[in-house]
């Protein structure tokens, strides 16, 4: 690794992982839910308008520009972390405090980090693509690859 | 606040640790409707996934949250123009900020639980005149809009403006109903919490008030022929005849629910099929308890408080909602089509 860009760090959290890379907005809410429902083992993404449609995302690193969708997102992005079933880590562009919420409270509540970093720019993410390995520093805003 | 989702059970953790310890709301607050526990027959298939329901419910009354409708705006919880509040579900803030003019960020995952306690919410985003200012002008280049294109022009607009604040030229005569229905489905496709509506909305009565005095960052021109190649996109074609129909996402106002039973009035829905009427529990009651019953049970179709998108309804499934349709697989048609399917047998059948 020895490419650093550095961004906000808005949670706690080192972690290490795939990259799953898109420049669409994400709704978490979209995507999550329904597996959730489903109490299924796999975390793949059900949002049909969206080009992470099917794949799973259990322990990847999801970088897109912003999130989007209603706001169940926090709750969402809480219960994936709680059930360990989804991303490792968020990296964005601009995030919203609103998806923070759900990271903070699963370190408050459930004593599990998930380090979410955005302000990063992404017209320096070419040489990011999927399956790149990233480590994702919640602690002081970075990625590096 | 939004506690629809039973489902979730980190956050029902939580919300019970909250409710133990006593603490309580210090100031209005309601929440997202649930399950309607009155359809528990038609709703059988997916009661299993309510098993936090009770607790939950227990939990939210004992904090001082008594009502439960995604448009408490039509009820007691009607903030007033420049009230600072802290609201969740996506719909209710989109009206708020721009039909009412109150201020609010799009809270949830309990920081929507935390301000209502303390009575507080931080002094940011959408709270600060600056970041109200409009940034993208959308012109909408037809004059002959009906409900319906209104819903998918909404779809439109989220998907374009993204987490920006669209300013929409050309609705003069938009009802606030529509314009409850389109702001739904631009925070579904989007995360847009402000639209602002010139000569419509109270921030924008001219175009310059609604960007300060700013040029906007992009001028965007929608045409009706738009709106086919996004139905196209985002509607689920069911083969099989809907099991389900659902009307209203969000809950439909009292209005919309008479024009519904108006519309309804000498027709027999099918005994196959379920069709849904979603609003909030006074409106329901009241109709139940007025001379629209006699419509109600003469045709078949189910007035309900419940949630169409937090109480998944078996496919297939059909909708006027731009928002159920975002987030459901279903067939997205208008309101007179989504009557025809329900009450028209077909001759092949």
């Amino acid at each position: 690794m020895t490419k650093v860009l550095k961004g906000r760090g808005l949670s706690s959290g080192i972690v290490e992982g795939e990259v799953l890379v898109t420049k669409q907005p994400f709704s978490i809410s979209a995507a999550f839910t329904f597996p959730l429902v489903q109490f299924s083992k796999k975390l793949k993404v059900a949002d049909r308008t969206h080009e992470f449609y099917k794949k799973d995302v259990k322990d990847k690193i999801l970088i897109f520009p912003y999130p989007i969708g209603t706001t169940t997102l926090g709750f969402v992005l809480l219960e994936t972390i709680v059930r360990k079933i989804g991303p490792k880590a968020i990296v964005c562009e601009q995030a919203e405090p609103l998806m923070s919420s759900g990271a903070l409270i699963a370190d408050i509540f459930f004593d599990l980090q998930f380090p979410i970093v955005d302000q990063i720019d992404f017209s320096k993410l070419e040489k990011i693509e999927n399956g790149t390995i990233v480590k994702v520093n919640g602690v002081d805003g970075t990625i590096e690859y | 606040m939004n506690f629809g989702l039973n489902f979730v059970n980190a956050a029902a953790d939580i919300l019970h640790q909250i409710a133990e310890a006593g603490l309580k709301v210090k100031v209005e607050t309601s929440a997202d409707p649930i399950i309607d526990m009155d359809y528990k027959e038609e709703l059988k298939v997916v009661y299993p996934m309510f098993t936090l329901h009770d607790q939950m419910m227990k939990d939210l009354e004992k904090l001082g949250i008594h009502e439960f409708t995604c448009t408490p705006y039509f009820t007691s919880n009607k903030p007033k123009f420049g009230e600072h509040c802290a609201w969740s579900e996506s719909s209710a803030v989109i009206y708020i900020n721009s039909i009412l003019g109150a201020r609010s960020n799009r809270e949830g995952g309990l920081v929507d639980l935390a301000c209502a306690i303390t009575g507080k919410t931080p002094y940011h985003g959408l709270h600060l005149t600056e970041n109200r200012k409009g940034q993208i002008l959308f012109k909408i280049l037809f004059e002959d809009w009906d409900t319906f294109d209104l819903t998918s022009i909404g779809l439109k607009i989220g998907e374009i403006a993204g987490n920006k604040i669209p300013v929409i030229e050309g609705l003069k005569k938009v009802s606030f109903d529509d314009l409850k229905n389109l702001g739904a489905a631009s925070a579904a496709s989007g995360a847009v919490a402000l639209i602002h509506v010139i000569d419509v909305t109270p921030e924008a009565k001219k175009v310059e008030d609604a960007f300060q005095n700013d040029k906007p960052e992009e001028i965007i021109e929608i045409e009706k022929k738009d709106l086919k190649e996004l139905r196209e996109k985002y509607s689920t074609e069911w083969k099989q005849q809907p099991k389900n129909i659902s009307i209203g996402c969000p809950q439909l106002s009292k209005e919309e629910v008479f024009n519904v039973l108006k519309k309804l009035k000498g027709k027999k829905i099918q005994k196959d099929i379920n069709f849904w009427i979603c609003t909030n529990n006074d409106v329901k009651n009241s109709i139940i308890n007025s001379d629209f019953s006699d419509i109600l049970k003469s045709s078949g179709a189910k007035i309900t408080s419940l949630c169409p998108l937090l109480t998944p309804l078996p496919r297939p499934l059909m909708t006027n909602s731009a928002k159920t349709c975002f987030y459901s697989n279903a067939s997205y048609r208008n309101l007179d089509d989504c009557i025809k399917v329900a009450t028209e047998v077909k001759e092949n059948d």
